[in-house]
């Protein structure tokens, strides 16, 4: 994996793992609060139930006030504490209402208490119209303890219930948060785990970019220094190597004319040759020195017309051999992207040497324009000239390498690496096509 | 013509000796003071050599790769001293580097020609840099010289 897709995996993972660990808080939290609620919920119902007894009980304690003081303040007491008892049934319904064990024993509760409620009512009535021992006798022969008993047991088994209820949810909250703590401490370590990856990531590759940096820091310093020393050097060819050879070229001239009747033929003929090869070294030179130039100058790129410049070129091409008779064409509208200057030189080589190479054609023709494929469309130069063999097609573009001999045609050989440079320079590419004494076609791209 | 002096700024013997071979052959018979090194080029125009006498030259044939004082410091001397600075000043040198060409322009020099390594093409250069500047151009005037 690339340092980007291990940064953002070990990035998302510890944002997951904690996005997590927020999600499943939030939830904690929410149980939590239900838990607390249930416990509240438990107390109610006992309450209800510690009421209800409460109220049935106060009922029986004014019944038998009543019985045995003939009092009726006991028995408006007794109904008062008897209407109270439906109420907390109700409630205790109401809450108990998603519990079936409950409703169950409600459900066995209500008869009960209507049966409980009916026994007090006979014992105050028999009081009423047998007086004492008539309602004493009926309270003990319709079992109102077995029924009270009764009672007493169910509601026993209602708060067991809620107890156990409690017990349970109580157990359960514990168990969820105890599951809750390891998970968020668990998911705390491992997001921990991933932030250290990440960082430790980041760390190793700002390592290596600082590396990478120095390392290209000093090869721009190398360059630089190499880029001095060229200039330096040719500097110093410029103006150094071509003075011996005026020297040179200047006295034999000097021999030739001041002492040029005292030579025999042989003699004047070697100092021509002197002369010959001196000047010849001067346009090496002078190539050397072009072809490293357009290396190391500045370029500058803009919307070029190259048919104006290749007519330019052309133009002074018929200025230097007027006599020759060579037909010219040269496309409208071929426009590129290139620097202006640089663009001449790869005209004035291109177009120079499809002159030079058709000096021996009686119909020289020389063609300049643009292939029509328009995806990878190429600018080229063709003519009828003597061509070249294909196989030596890689060794054209080297400098000072001709497939000609000198005295064929003239040249250095410098001009299409010159070119070549140039285009590559350009980002372009260069290559040609040819056969012996089939002419020359140069393709280049901008 | 006698004081169209030209001064010949040249450290190389072979090139001086080929220049007033040049001018001779294309019977140029000016007086040729010919300095060695840019410093005497200076005490040569400023009259610190040791004759003490100042020259004004017609025309001053500059090379720029010289001992002690190199040629484009010579001609910024030139132009930065009152008695010198409307002094034609040529540039003849061996390179055609584009530095050389911009900055000698820049400081000021009239002209700047390339030294042919062809002896016949160095003749005929010679010949008309002197049909020019020693018969053509006319000298700026003594005026703003003390």
């Amino acid at each position: 994996m690339n340092f980007k897709g291990k940064v953002v995996s070990a990035f998302g993972l510890a944002s997951a793992v904690l996005l997590s660990i927020a999600v499943l808080s939030y939830r904690s939290i929410l149980r939590t609060t239900t838990d607390e609620n249930w416990v509240a919920h438990t107390h109610f119902v006992r309450e209800e139930l510690d009421a209800l007894l409460a109220d049935l009980t106060e009922a029986q304690a004014s019944e038998r006030s009543y019985i045995l003081a003939d009092d009726e303040t006991y028995s408006a007491s007794f109904e008062d504490a008897l209407t109270r008892v439906p109420m907390h049934v109700k409630s205790a319904r109401d809450l108990t209402r998603d519990n079936t064990n409950q409703q169950t024993l409600l459900r066995d509760l209500e008869p009960l208490l209507a049966a409980r409620e009916i026994q007090m009512r006979r014992a105050i009535a028999s009081r009423r119209t047998g007086g004492l021992n008539a309602a004493i006798a009926n309270e003990s022969s319709t079992g109102s303890r077995q029924t009270m008993d009764k009672i007493r047991s169910v509601i026993a088994a209602m708060l067991h219930e809620e107890s156990h209820l409690l017990v349970v949810r109580a157990a359960s909250a514990e168990i969820n948060s105890r599951r809750m703590k390891e998970i968020i401490l668990f998911g705390y370590a491992l997001a921990f785990v991933f932030l250290i990856a990440a960082s430790v990531t980041i760390h190793r590759e700002m390592a290596k970019r600082r590396l990478g940096d120095k390392i290209v820091a000093r090869r721009s310093v190398e360059l630089e220094a190499a880029n001095k020393e060229l200039e330096a050097f040719c500097y110093s060819v410029s103006h150094d190597l071509r003075t011996p050879l005026r020297g040179i070229d200047g006295f034999s001239q000097a021999l030739l004319e001041d002492y040029g009747d005292k030579l025999d033929s042989s003699a004047r003929d070697f100092l021509q040759r002197i002369r010959a090869g001196t000047q010849r070294m001067g346009v090496l030179i002078d190539d050397l020195l072009n072809l490293s130039r357009f290396t190391r100058i500045e370029m500058a790129r803009a919307e070029t017309d190259l048919s104006e410049i290749g007519r330019a070129v052309a133009a002074d091409l018929r200025q230097s051999e007027p006599q020759r008779d060579v037909e010219v064409v040269i496309a409208p509208q071929l426009r590129g992207e290139g620097d202006p200057r640089l663009m001449r030189v790869v005209l004035e080589n291109l177009l120079g040497n499809s002159w030079k190479f058709t000096s021996k054609r009686s119909h020289a023709r020389i063609e300049f324009g643009r292939t029509n494929n328009d995806s990878s469309s190429a600018f080229y130069v063709k003519d009828n000239g003597a061509g070249f063999d294909p196989a030596y097609s890689a060794r054209l573009f080297g400098a000072f390498q001709r497939l000609h001999g000198v005295t064929e045609f003239p040249g250095s050989g410098v001009g299409l690496a010159m070119v070549q440079r140039i285009i590559q320079r350009h980002g372009g590419r260069v290559w040609a096509e040819g056969a012996v004494g089939e002419g020359a076609t140069f393709y280049f791209t901008l | 013509m006698s004081d169209m002096v030209i001064l010949l700024v040249e450290d190389n013997p072979d090139d001086e000796a080929l220049t007033l071979r040049a001018l001779k052959k294309n019977n140029i018979t000016n007086e040729v003071v010919v300095a060695r090194d840019g410093a005497e080029a200076l005490d040569y125009l400023f009259g610190t050599g040791k004759n003490g006498q100042a020259i004004r030259p017609q025309v001053i044939l500059l090379d720029l790769k010289l001992p002690k004082v190199d040629g484009l410091e010579v001609l910024r001397r030139i132009r930065g001293d009152q008695r010198t600075k409307l002094l034609p000043v040529v540039i003849l040198t061996s390179s055609n580097e584009e530095r050389d060409r911009l900055q000698g322009y820049d400081i000021g020099a009239n002209s700047y020609v390339r030294k042919p390594v062809d002896f016949v093409q160095f003749t005929e250069a010679v010949r008309q840099l002197g049909l020019y500047w020693l018969l053509l151009n006319e000298k700026p005037p003594q005026a703003v010289a003390r």
